[in-house]
């Protein structure tokens, strides 16, 4: 019932150009576009077509490369766009730093950036893994670096935050939704992985969201494991017009955790 | 090849240059502290966050007809300073003094009033707002919470392009304001050296264009991007939540302060510079204020008229990291030319 919800939400909240808003009311974006056809299982691609600039996705009105691009090879199953979009990923990387005693990274570590010419985080490096391994690039050079960036990026609480594990000296917290897409984008069993699994556990006793919510429960069943009262506590959040804070891309996380579709 | 020099000359030669630039550099100086536009600085005591702060804020306001004029059915965005949900209250701009804002501009006509913010590490803005209390203090308010990350936004050229992007994208709820207020909370800053009511405009970049973090304004300089920002979106009026402060290793980690303050004006370099000395440090050694001095910032002491209470009386003496220690030094140039 709550999937069926916020399935409905998702298709009342398209636009007439074919994509979704973050919030209904203002113009469609890429991010909200490609979750809502994973969650949907759309593959009208028109939206995304439109805003392919050199084997990328661009914002409308921009045409630098986005960070969403990964999201498009992720939402697309096949055909010449997204094997566009694949190699335009696969050549697009984070700009690497000289090492600094500040923050303690491997900074020559190639992931993916938000914006381009900029360094490599975590969130963008995860969304990159999961779409190149989805297209079945699973032991190309480019993952297999963005896997190493990723393991030299979390953090002491064995989670992951935004990208950065120390500052001047101090160990900083891992955010629960960037450990669950950093565990997913891994995906094999490993110490790590287990670590993160653990913090997920110990963080969502704490802090509860319907982000942190929604991409736990795809991670704990990506490996198997038992969810508990997640899915109830996320349900309760959902609001009576079958959204999450009237969000299309957190009801579309929710959705996809909820439902029974296997997108990775 | 023989230089046309021997190495005596070549070293008079230098100390020539070196002595005219320094002599450039200090009339340079010089000139740019006499054309700061006059500025008023509001400080208000404000012991703690029980206290009747929206009436302290509307105090504030009768100060500045031109800010309240602006207000008088128009649309305020109150931008807050929201980075982070551990210690809520130690890093954030309090809720009370959020809620206290609303109240103050609805008293003084506004037709709408929102709370605006793009956190710049946590995407999950949920979280935040429901850790620090600011959910709550919307709810009470009935005021609407706009995400500046996901909000839809519009390229606009920079006018100076200190950061030589050429334009920003920036959230349609920012550009479309009648008055941006900025709401900053009294803080050092590792990497700034404060982080005041300029600093605090970076929450205006979208995360959906630019990342969490919004990493191209540090590639492009801080102290470049916090010019850029606020000459492009020029925020209107500026009130520092100094009730607790921030020293050490701000903006999140420092140890809190127990300020007492309120610090408001409609010339935010001078707010900032005001709030500088307050935190017992010299605002003519923080990067940005210096650049804001070429465009009608106001940093000299003397040039900003102190409401309410003077700056000596409500002075602390935050402490900053080592790497910042020079924010406790008063500059070559200013021992030079005090007094001129």
């Amino acid at each position: 019932m709550a999937v069926t919800r916020a399935l409905e939400f998702l298709q009342r909240a398209r636009q007439a150009d074919g994509g979704w808003p973050y919030r209904p009311g203002v113009a469609s974006s890429p991010e909200p576009t490609c979750l809502a056809m994973l969650a949907l299982g759309e593959t009208d691609e028109r939206w995304l077509a439109a805003h392919e600039h050199n084997g990328a996705i661009s914002l409308p009105g921009d045409t630098e490369p986005h960070w969403t691009t990964a999201l498009a090879v992720w939402a697309l199953r096949d055909g010449a766009l997204r094997a566009r979009l694949v190699r335009g990923l696969l050549a697009w990387h984070g700009e690497p730093l000289d090492p600094d005693e500040a923050v303690k990274l491997n900074s020559r570590l190639r992931g993916w950036p938000w914006a381009d010419k900029t360094f490599s985080w975590v969130e963008p490096t995860c969304y990159a893994l999961l779409a190149l391994k989805a297209a079945g690039q699973m032991s190309h050079p480019r993952v297999t670096e963005g896997e190493q960036m990723l393991l030299d990026r979390q953090c002491r609480d064995g989670g992951w935050n935004y990208g950065n594990h120390t500052a001047l000296g101090a160990a900083l917290q891992s955010f629960v939704p960037t450990t669950a897409l950093a565990v997913l984008a891994l995906r094999q069993p490993s110490p790590a992985v287990e670590r993160g699994l653990e913090f997920i556990a110990a963080e969502l006793n704490r802090e509860q969201s319907a982000l942190s919510l929604a991409l736990a429960i795809l991670c704990y069943r990506a490996y198997g494991r038992e969810t508990g009262d997640w899915r109830e506590a996320l349900t309760r959040r959902q609001l009576a017009d079958g959204s999450w804070r009237g969000d299309v891309h957190l009801t579309a996380w929710a959705a996809l955790a909820l439902g029974e579709r296997n997108v990775f | 090849m023989s230089s046309r020099y021997t190495r005596r000359e070549f070293l008079r030669l230098a100390g020539l240059i070196a002595g005219g630039a320094g002599v450039g550099a200090a009339a340079n100086y010089w000139w740019l502290r006499q054309r700061q536009p006059a500025a008023a600085v509001t400080i208000y005591r404000a012991a703690s966050y029980r206290g009747a702060l929206a009436a302290l804020i509307r105090q504030g306001l009768q100060n500045y007809p031109a800010v309240v004029a602006k207000a008088r059915g128009g649309r305020v965005v109150l931008k807050p300073n929201l980075v982070e949900y551990a210690d809520a209250y130690r890093v954030n701009t309090h809720p009370a003094v959020i809620a206290a804002a609303i109240e103050a501009f609805r008293a003084v006509g506004a037709r709408e009033v929102i709370v605006a913010e793009g956190p710049g590490h946590r995407r999950d803005t949920e979280v935040l707002l429901e850790a620090s209390g600011l959910d709550a203090a919307l709810r009470s308010e009935r005021t609407e919470f706009v995400d500046l990350n996901l909000d839809a936004i519009h390229p606009v050229t920079l006018p100076f392009n200190y950061s030589k992007l050429g334009r920003f994208f920036f959230p349609a709820t920012i550009l479309g304001a009648d008055l941006v207020v900025s709401l900053p909370k009294l803080k050092t800053h590792h990497w700034a050296g404060v982080t005041l009511s300029l600093k605090n405009m970076f929450g205006t970049v979208p995360g959906v264009k630019y990342g969490w973090p919004k990493n191209v304004l540090h590639w492009r300089g801080i102290h470049r991007c916090i010019v850029d920002i606020n000459l492009t979106l020029r925020p209107g009026f500026a009130i520092v939540d100094g009730i607790e402060g921030m020293e050490g290793d701000g903006p999140l980690r420092g140890e809190t302060v127990p300020a007492g303050v309120l610090i408001m004006g409609d010339n935010l370099t001078a707010v900032d510079a005001t709030a500088t000395r307050v935190m017992g440090l010299y605002p003519e050694r923080v990067g940005y204020l210096n650049l804001m001095l070429a465009h009608g910032g106001t940093v000299h002491e003397g040039r900003i008229r102190q409401l309410g209470e003077p700056i000596a009386a409500v002075r602390r003496d935050f402490r900053v990291l080592p790497r910042a220690a020079d924010l406790k030094q008063p500059s070559l140039w200013m021992d030079l030319l005090r007094g001129l």
